[in-house]
C-alpha cells in the first residue's frame, strides 16, 4: 500500500509538472502579430495622417481575462490589469494614455457568443463563427490609439466642453441620444436625409453636384442643431468629431490591410440610422472621407474639439 | 476491488436514468444528421459534415458528462442504506478501496454510455465515408473520457460525505458548469466586479469539460491539439480522485 502511495503521489507530481510546463503564457502569436501589422501601418498611414498621431507612441495592453500583457518599444511585459472586463478603449494610466484591448482569442469568441445570442433571442437555432477578423483586430487598435492621441492633447478641453454642458458622466452622452434624439421622429428623418445626401456627395464625381449635395446636407445638419436641447446637440458633436474621426481611422487601416473590397463591405454600408451613438460614428466618419476629397490636408488643423461641419463648409466655400 | 466494481457496474448500466440518457442521446443525434434539426451556422444550414460533427460531438459529450454527473449520485450511499457495506468490512476491506471501486464503476459505466453514442457517431462518419475521421475515434473518446471521468468523480467523492440531494444538485451544476466553462470564462469579463471574481474563482477550480472536447473533435479533424486543456483535465481527475483516500463515511 506504502508502494501504491508514492507511485500515486509520484503520478500527481509528474501530472502537475506536465501541465505547468504545456501551459501557454504571454500574447500569443496572434496577437503579437496583429500587434506587429498595425504598427507596420504606419508609414502608409501617416503619408496623408493626422500630425504626430502613431499608434506605436502609445503602450497597447492586450487583455487575456486575467491579466494585461502590455506591448511597448518591442518589449511584452505581463501587469495586473487595468479592468477586469473586455473593453476596447484609452485610459489614463500612470499619467499617460494607454490603449486597451481584449485579445484577439477573447474578442473574436465574445463576438461569436453575441451574435449567437442574437440569433437564438430572435427565435432561431443559430450559431455564429467569429466574423471578427484578426485584419479587424488591428484596424481596432488603430481606432483606439487615436483616442489615446486625441485625449492626450485635449482630454481637459473635452472634459470642460462636456461640464459646460452638463454632460460629466461617459454613459451620459449615449443616454442623451437614446432619451431625447432618437424618440423623435423629425430628427430620425432629417438625420436621415442628411447622411443620404452626404452619401450621394461622397459617390458623386461631379464636383459642383457634390458641394450642392453638402451644402444642402449642413443645411439639414444646422437646423436640426437648432432645434435640439444644448445638451444633445453637444453629445452629437462629441461623438461625430470624436469617434467618427476614430473610425474613419479604424477604416483607413482595415482598408490597407483588408483590400477595397472589404474595407467597402465592412464600412460603406452603415450609412443607415440606428439608435444610441453608433449612427454617430458613421456620419463623423462619412463628413472625415468627404474632406480628404475636397481637403486633402483638414488634418492638419484636426482636433479632438473641431466641428467636422465647420471643416466641410470651410471646404465647400473655398470651391 | 474488481468484484466490487463488476458487480456495481452491473448495477449502474440497468439503471434506467443509464437508458433513458443514452437513448435520448442517440435521438439527437439521429435528428441531427437526418437533417430533421434545423439548426444552422452565419445563416446557412448545417447540413454538412464539418459543421455537423461540431455538433454532434459536443453533443455526445455533454450527454456523456451529464449522465456521468447523474449516474454518481447514489451509487455509494446507496450501498450503505442497503447495508452491503457491511459484507465489505467483515471482508477487512478498507473504506478507499471499497469507495474507489464503486468510483471505478461509476466511471465505467458513464465511459460505457459515452462509448454507445460514440459509436451512434461513428455510424455517421462512416456514412459520410470519412474514413479519417473513424481511424482517430478511439483515440478522441479516450480524451472525451477524460471529461466523463471528471464529471463521475466530482459526484462520486462528495456523494462519500454529503447528502444526496445536494450531491445531485452540486454534480450537475458542476458538469454544467464544466460543459460551459467558455462561455462562463467570456461571462467572467463581460460581469467584472465581483459576480467577475467569484466566476474566476469557480472557472480555476472546474474542469474546462468544453475545451476537452473540443481537443478531441480536433484529433479528428487532423487540426492542432492543446496538449495543455487535456493535462489539466487529467490533472482534475488526478485531484477529485485523492477524494477517495481523503474522504471517510461516518456510519462506516
Amino acid at each position: 500500500m506504502k508502494a501504491f502511495h508514492i507511485l500515486y503521489g509520484a503520478a500527481g507530481v509528474l501530472l502537475a509538472a506536465a501541465t505547468v510546463l504545456t501551459g501557454d503564457y504571454g500574447l500569443s502569436k496572434t496577437d503579437m502579430e496583429i500587434y506587429d501589422r498595425a504598427v507596420g501601418l504606419e508609414n502608409d498611414m501617416s503619408e496623408n495622417g493626422f500630425l504626430d498621431f502613431s499608434p506605436s507612441d502609445y503602450k497597447i495592453r492586450f487583455f487575456n481575462g486575467d491579466c494585461d500583457y502590455v506591448v511597448a518599444d518591442g518589449e511584452v511585459t505581463k501587469e495586473d490589469a487595468a479592468f477586469d472586463t473586455f473593453v476596447g478603449t484609452a485610459y489614463e494610466i500612470d499619467g499617460a494614455y494607454q490603449v486597451i484591448l481584449p485579445t484577439y482569442e477573447n474578442f473574436s469568441e465574445l463576438f461569436s457568443m453575441l451574435d449567437s445570442a442574437q440569433r437564438i433571442s430572435d427565435g432561431e437555432l443559430q450559431f455564429g463563427e467569429a466574423d471578427y477578423s484578426e485584419d479587424a483586430h488591428a484596424a481596432t487598435l488603430w481606432h483606439e490609439a487615436f483616442h489615446a492621441w486625441q485625449l492626450t492633447n485635449w482630454a481637459d478641453e473635452v472634459t470642460a466642453r462636456g461640464e459646460a454642458a452638463d454632460i460629466s458622466e461617459e454613459g451620459g452622452y449615449e443616454q442623451i441620444v437614446v432619451n431625447e434624439v432618437d424618440s423623435d421622429p423629425e430628427y430620425v428623418l432629417s438625420f436621415s436625409q442628411e447622411m443620404e445626401l452626404l452619401q450621394k456627395a461622397y459617390e458623386s464625381d461631379d464636383a459642383e453636384e457634390k458641394c450642392r449635395l453638402i451644402r444642402e446636407a449642413l443645411a439639414l445638419s444646422a437646423e436640426m442643431e437648432q432645434g435640439m436641447s444644448a445638451q444633445a446637440a453637444y453629445a452629437a458633436r462629441y461623438f461625430e468629431t470624436l469617434e467618427g474621426s476614430a473610425r474613419y481611422v479604424e477604416a483607413q487601416a482595415y482598408r490597407l490591410l483588408a483590400g477595397e473590397a472589404a474595407w467597402s463591405e465592412t464600412y460603406m454600408g452603415e450609412f443607415t440610422y440606428s439608435n444610441g451613438a453608433g449612427k454617430y460614428y458613421a456620419m463623423g466618419m462619412l463628413k472625415c472621407l468627404l474632406l480628404d476629397q475636397l481637403a486633402p490636408d483638414w488634418k492638419d488643423d484636426f482636433t479632438a474639439l473641431a466641428d467636422l461641419d465647420e471643416f466641410l463648409q470651410a471646404a465647400v466655400e473655398g470651391r | 476491488m474488481w468484484v466490487i466494481t463488476k458487480n456495481a457496474l452491473r448495477e449502474r448500466i440497468r439503471r434506467k436514468e443509464f437508458f433513458i440518457v443514452v437513448a435520448v442521446g442517440i435521438l439527437i443525434l439521429l435528428l441531427c444528421s437526418s437533417g430533421t434539426a434545423t439548426i444552422t451556422m452565419n445563416g446557412e444550414p448545417i447540413t454538412g459534415f464539418d459543421h455537423m460533427i461540431v455538433v454532434m460531438h459536443t453533443i455526445v459529450a455533454a450527454v456523456g458528462c451529464l449522465l456521468a454527473a447523474v449516474l454518481g449520485i447514489r451509487t455509494i450511499p446507496n450501498e450503505y442504506e442497503r447495508k452491503d457495506s457491511h459484507l465489505i468490512w467483515v471482508r477487512g476491506i478498507s473504506q478507499p478501496v471499497y469507495h474507489g471501486g464503486l468510483t471505478l464503476a461509476n466511471m465505467l459505466s458513464a465511459m460505457l454510455a459515452t462509448g454507445i453514442l460514440y459509436l451512434a457517431l461513428a455510424v455517421y462518419v462512416a456514412a459520410n465515408g470519412r474514413v479519417d475521421y473513424l481511424v482517430r475515434m478511439l483515440p478522441a473518446f479516450l480524451i472525451v473520457c477524460i471529461a466523463v471521468a471528471a464529471a463521475s468523480l466530482f459526484t462520486s467523492v462528495l456523494s462519500i460525505v454529503l447528502p444526496t440531494a445536494l450531491v445531485g444538485v452540486l454534480g450537475i451544476l458542476f458538469a454544467l458548469g464544466g460543459i460551459l466553462h467558455g462561455i462562463l470564462s467570456l461571462y467572467k469579463n463581460i460581469a467584472g466586479g465581483v459576480a467577475g471574481t467569484l466566476l474566476k474563482g469557480l472557472l480555476f477550480v472546474l474542469p474546462d469539460m468544453n475545451g476537452i472536447q473540443q481537443q478531441a473533435r480536433r484529433l479528428m479533424a487532423q487540426e492542432g491539439v492543446d496538449m495543455h486543456l487535456i493535462l489539466t483535465g487529467l490533472l482534475a481527475v488526478y485531484v477529485l480522485s485523492l477524494g477517495i483516500l481523503v474522504f471517510r463515511r461516518r456510519e462506516a
